[in-house]
């Protein structure tokens, strides 16, 4: 064969290919926004966590409260008010640059407010996302956070105590707010020592769910944490005024455990 | 040419890694003061008070700033003022600001109460993660170096100066004033900040609170703060009555936000109420406190359920 020819197959061999992939790219980004944070996990990772087909779009009401830099790497505290775009479905917490990404996620019943906070391990520094799912499109706000490091890779401080197990599962809690207000706060913690599984020599032993109910046997709101949710994790949840919430918890072992906290004075 | 230029641009912040001028206090004293900031890049850790006593018959160091090169820095500037060696080094507490520069001094015996010693030998390598992480290059060969020998309150004659040690708690386990009886003057550690916002990871709020009380009750002329603005004669009590107003607001403040189920990250959105938004190091350091003070804070509020099952 002639040099040209190869050189000219070659030539539209690789056009061919470079076309392909700009292809691949534009068809990717064509529901998907820019990312602020400019992070190169945002076009990999939303597809896994939000879905292949996920209609994304940015929403900056949506309250991400974060530090800017985390003092201590297995208790980064977050708190995600969704409440301005509606009565959301799904929400959905992840940390780009974590080892496990997802977070925890939040599914608030009809009337209940898309509205949490709590605190988890961090590996390094990442952008935070919530993504609040409301009539089919994922409403997504954002914060970052700088990190040294090292939260999810290090053992929990129970697994080095005995102690941890004679009160495993026991939950503490309160409500805030009156009992005349349409909503209250829920505040309450479970003890678990929540490993990821990513220390050496510890299997993965987190609570993956847990259901709010009141006192008629209606659910108020379901979680689903993940492995990065910290140790004897402490939720503070927004609900309507109820006279006392039961709830009712799961870990990865099979471990179940409930509790009824009544409406404080 | 042009390479020669590049290596010159290469080496200079490596030269000039620090420029510590000793500030004469009173006739024995000499203090290097830092910025009133959080660990950076750019201030390269200096952000601390570190000082040094011309007895006559000999140099006592009181703390030895963040790194090898801050220690190193300290020894040249020091060679400009006197001849006197290096007799003594004390550290008057465990975090590694106060005592990374331990280092640069192998001539002369380092000293710390004993809790503080063991604390450098555990915590050391984790404070040095840290430190590397925010401040970088300037921490280039830095070691983590424990006190050797320990020292408890008491008083010693070294030259013309006597030093009067007393053991203080709140800030961390154990808090080290130094006063140079002489000279009137009270080298406070982190005990007193001045205009600057207080550090608190190893914190007890109420024995700290304390301890200024009994700090107060001293005699003295001049007061070298930890960290900020030094004062002296009328204004000496300042700072102490600033750090005791701080800390009594912030103690108050979490407690308040506990009750009422603020989440932490919350009350990091909302940041430092004024006039404390005007210190040195903040919002940085409110949000470190929040971080070490708070969850306690709110966990103590959760009561037991009216049922539960396991």
């Amino acid at each position: 064969m002639p040099v040209f020819l190869v050189k000219t197959l070659a030539m539209k061999a690789l056009l061919f290919i470079v076309s392909c992939l700009v292809g691949m790219t534009s068809l990717a980004n064509a529901t998907l926004p820019q990312d602020p944070l400019k992070s190169s996990q945002w076009e990999y990772l939303v597809p896994i966590i939000l879905g292949e087909d996920a209609e994304v779009v940015l929403n900056d009401t949506i309250v991400v409260n974060a530090p800017a830099a985390a003092e201590d790497s297995l208790n980064v505290p977050v708190f995600v008010d969704a409440s301005s775009v509606g009565q959301v479905e799904r929400l959905v917490v992840f940390a780009d640059w974590n080892p496990i990404p997802i977070i925890l996620e939040y599914r608030p019943e009809p009337g209940t407010p898309a509205n949490i906070g709590f605190d988890f391990k961090v590996q390094q520094s990442t952008p935070i996302r919530a993504a609040a799912l409301v009539d089919g499109v994922w409403q997504v706000g954002m914060a970052h956070v700088s990190a040294a490091g090292g939260g999810c890779t290090l053992p929990s401080m129970g697994s080095a105590d005995e102690s941890w197990a004679a009160k495993l599962g026991e939950i503490s809690g309160r409500t805030i707010g009156q009992r005349d207000n349409l909503y209250q706060s829920l505040l309450f913690d479970v003890v678990h020592p929540m490993d990821t599984g990513l220390a050496d020599g510890i299997p993965a032993f987190f609570i993956d769910e847990l259901t709010l109910t009141n006192p008629a046997g209606q659910t108020i709101a379901t979680l689903l944490p993940k492995e990065p949710v910290s140790e004897n994790p402490l939720f503070n949840l927004r609900i309507p005024a109820v006279d006392s919430v039961v709830i009712r918890g799961r870990d990865n072992n099979g471990n179940a455990f409930s509790a009824e906290i009544m409406q404080s004075e | 040419m042009n390479r020669v230029v590049f290596l010159l641009l290469l080496l200079c912040p490596l030269a000039q890694a620090y420029s510590l001028k000793p500030i004469q206090i009173t006739e024995h004293v000499y203090v290097f003061q830092g910025r009133t900031e959080h660990f950076s890049r750019d201030n390269q850790g200096n952000i601390v008070n570190t000082g040094f006593v011309v007895t006559g018959a000999g140099v006592v160091i009181l703390d030895t700033g963040p790194s090898l090169k801050y220690g190193q820095a300290m020894l040249d500037a020091i060679a400009t003022i006197t001849d006197e060696p290096v007799v003594k080094i004390i550290n008057t507490h465990h975090h590694p600001d106060h005592y990374f520069g331990n280092q640069a001094f192998d001539a002369a015996p380092t000293f710390a109460t004993a809790s503080n010693q063991s604390q450098m030998q555990t915590s050391g390598d984790g404070y040095a993660d840290g430190l590397y992480y925010l401040v970088g290059s300037a921490m280039v060969g830095t070691d983590p170096a424990p006190a050797q020998f320990s020292l408890n309150s008491g008083s010693e004659k070294i030259g013309n100066v006597t030093l009067k040690y007393h053991v203080f708690t709140g800030h961390t386990f154990e808090d080290l004033v130094i006063a140079v009886v002489e000279d009137k003057l009270i080298f406070a550690g982190d005990l007193v900040f001045g205009d600057r916002a207080p550090t608190t990871p190893h914190a007890d709020i109420e024995l700290w609170i304390k301890s200024l009380d009994k700090l107060r009750a001293l005699e003295f002329r001049v007061l070298i703060p930890g960290h900020g603005n030094i004062a002296s004669n009328h204004s000496a009590m300042q700072p102490i009555d600033d750090t005791k107003a701080y800390l009594t607001w912030l103690q108050r403040h979490l407690l308040l936000s506990a009750e009422n189920g603020t989440h932490p990250a919350q009350l990091i959105a909302e940041g430092p109420a004024s006039p404390w938004d005007q210190l040195g190091a903040m919002p940085d350091e409110y949000e470190r406190s929040i971080s070490h003070l708070y969850p306690e804070m709110l966990r103590n509020t959760l009561q037991a359920p009216i049922w539960q099952e396991r």
